[in-house]
């Protein structure tokens, strides 16, 4: 038993296996997070002194400040969009009596996998670039690619969280007590899907602030998001682009930990049912 | 109120399950239960009577009036769910509340109904708390308030105490049959568990494979079982294919039994039924329905003991006994207790006489 104790925790080998995979995650961000103060890096290991400058360039940027806030207001469209559209499609698929409605929602959850991001950007360029739909570049498309990007990790959530809750049960309780179909969506579907919608829009607030292949191939000039304008900031001094980075790590951690946060409400909030 | 099932049938799309030509009444203030194997289609007789099936022929009524096709909210039925189906996120008083504030019920009216429904199930004290923080008993409870604090038509109970454990089940039984005394409501009852059925119900419908094969008092099912799926499924019981020879004999393969069989033809294949109670400890085999054989199981059931009783020809039967005293080396069959039963005039019946090859004991 090297790698596992009787009690189930890793030991040893184990240990080890744990301590290699954390330095391989925690290295690259730790150098990161160095080199956004650190003065002149180049050909050592470390970067050679200590400084703010890098951050206080970024901030005076303004292709980064637009950047910034694209991404904020693209972020939370493509929320907003995932709730508006999400939250009915997950109950008329976790309700689907008909097998081409089941069907459909198995394929937009293999979306994701089955075209990957690029493939989808090269379509809206074939789709929105010609004289009859003369979007690419637009704000909204960017909006509209992020959901389609997002929709499928959102409706997941959504959709096991109301099988968990045995919603159909639940709906014919209230149906059987008088209930019309918008009370019983109102009352009792939407109430307990609370937790589920704001941990699924923070998985979809994390994958739009960072989606980078399909914006990259589809976003104009006047609304390039954050991670777009960081890939030129590689080009130009380390430091800065160190600091660029920093500030979309930060908003990663900030969704992860809500994320985080959230579920373990859910958690605690249900965990001792039966 | 009562409900009415009139040749009522359904069939699941793509499955050949369903329920046929199912007449059914509950009477009003009656407690029905309904009792089969899994699968035999007793919870699709509540689906349908709830209106969460429309049956595709057949018609239900509900006080003479027709409901076969009344949407569920409009039916007012109170319906208990197996696992009770309480709104998580709402307090107790909101789940039994809810179905009043619907119906616009003025507010001051509909929280001392709250009040009193909660205070019936012995529950007043804990209206303000969420459901999660309740037993499986108390949720049971609120379930069944919910279900009568608007005063439905009819109770239905879909196995409501599958849930719980052995002690709070008998606990429940006792609460849901003083409830349902004290509304005098019809109520259809759905459970898997005989014992359930027979201790709660006025009358009891006996299902298997879609269809009702017998439907009569708890004590009328245990003594006068109208074939031999039902004898089989009600109770313990000693099964024999059988031949009548004579009005007072029939040829089974334990031997000639003496017994009543003038309602019978002579030479008609029959079911030869001898509940496990009824057998008789004796010290010899000599005499009418006296068989050697010895005791090959031996099973301690607290208040009564089991027994498997191998005759001398290799046939086995089943002997309860509450004295708790192994027969000696022989038994009889009172003739009193051996019950003829027609074979053969029903598939379901006679596909558990193929199962039940003699000896059979059945439970």
């Amino acid at each position: 038993m090297s790698g596992m104790a009787l009690s189930g925790r890793p030991t040893g080998l184990g240990s080890a296996a744990l301590a290699l995979y954390s330095a391989y995650l925690v290295t690259p961000m730790a150098l990161i997070l160095i080199g956004s103060v650190g003065g002149v890096w180049s050909n050592t290991l470390l970067p050679v002194g200590l400084t703010g400058r890098w951050f206080e360039t970024l901030v005076a940027n303004p292709t980064f400040q637009k950047a910034f806030i694209t991404s904020l207001w693209v972020c939370a469209a493509t929320v907003v969009v995932c709730i508006l559209i999400g939250a009915p499609l997950a109950y008329a698929v976790a309700m689907a009596k008909s097998p081409a409605l089941a069907m459909f929602g198995r394929i937009l959850y293999l979306t994701p996998v089955a075209a990957p991001a690029v493939v989808l950007g090269f379509g809206y360029m074939l789709a929105f670039s010609t004289d009859a739909l003369p979007f690419l570049g637009a704000g909204w498309l960017t909006v509209a690619a992020h959901v389609v990007v997002c929709l499928p990790y959102f409706l997941q959530t959504l959709v096991a969280d109301l099988k968990l809750q045995g919603v159909e049960v639940l709906e014919q309780a209230a149906e059987s007590l008088g209930a019309p179909f918008h009370r019983r969506f109102l009352d009792i579907v939407l109430p307990g899907l609370v937790h589920s919608i704001a941990s699924a829009s923070i998985l979809v607030a994390a994958l739009s602030i960072g989606e980078f292949q399909l914006t990259n191939l589809i976003a104009g000039f006047l609304h390039r998001t954050y991670p777009i304008v960081l890939l030129q900031a590689f080009y130009g001094a380390t430091g800065f682009a160190c600091a660029a980075t920093v500030v979309l790590l930060a908003l990663a951690l900030l969704a992860a930990m809500a994320g985080s946060l959230v579920a373990r409400g859910a958690t605690a909030s249900r965990g001792d049912i039966g | 109120m009562s409900v009415v099932l009139d040749q009522v049938s359904f069939a699941y799309p793509g499955a050949g399950a369903g329920v046929r030509d199912i007449a059914l009444e509950i009477r009003e203030g009656e407690l029905l239960a309904v009792i089969g194997p899994s699968g035999c289609g007793k919870s699709t007789i509540l689906k349908l009577i709830a209106g969460f099936l429309m049956p595709q022929s057949g018609r239900i009524s509900m006080g003479g009036e027709d409901m076969t096709t009344v949407p569920p909210r409009k039916r007012d039925l109170g319906i208990v769910f197996q696992n009770y189906a309480l709104f998580p996120h709402m307090t107790l008083a909101e789940n039994v509340g809810y179905a009043l504030k619907l119906r616009q019920v003025p507010s001051a009216e509909a929280g001392e109904r709250v009040r009193e429904a909660l205070g019936m199930v012995g529950l007043g004290h804990l209206a303000d708390r969420l459901p999660r923080s309740l037993s499986g008993g108390q949720q049971q409870r609120v379930a069944l308030a919910r279900a009568l604090v608007f005063r439905p038509r009819a109770l239905l109970l879909d196995e409501p105490l599958s849930a719980l454990d052995a002690t709070l089940r008998g606990e429940m039984r006792d609460e849901i049959a003083r409830l349902q005394h004290l509304h005098g409501i019809a109520t259809l009852h759905i459970t898997h568990d005989q014992e359930e059925a027979l201790s709660m119900a006025h009358r009891v419908a006996v299902m298997r494979e879609g269809r009702i094969l017998q439907v009569d008092t708890p004590e009328g099912l245990y003594a006068r079982p109208a074939n031999r799926a039902v004898a089989a499924f009600v109770g313990q019981a000693n099964l024999f294919d059988g031949q009548v020879l004579d009005a007072v004999t029939v040829r089974t393969a334990i031997g000639d039994l003496a017994c009543a069989a003038h309602a019978f033809p002579r030479g008609m294949a029959v079911t030869v039924l001898i509940r496990p109670e009824a057998i008789r400890p004796v010290e010899h085999a000599n005499g009418p329905n006296r068989f050697t054989g010895h005791v090959t199981r031996d099973r301690f059931l607290g208040a009564l003991r089991r027994f498997d009783f191998t005759l001398s020809s290799g046939l086995r039967l089943a002997i309860e006994t509450e004295s708790h005293v192994a027969p000696p080396g022989a038994i009889e069959l009172p003739p009193a207790a051996v019950q003829v039963i027609a074979t053969g005039h029903e598939g379901a019946t006679r596909s558990v006489a193929t199962k039940n090859e003699n000896p059979a004991v059945s439970a």
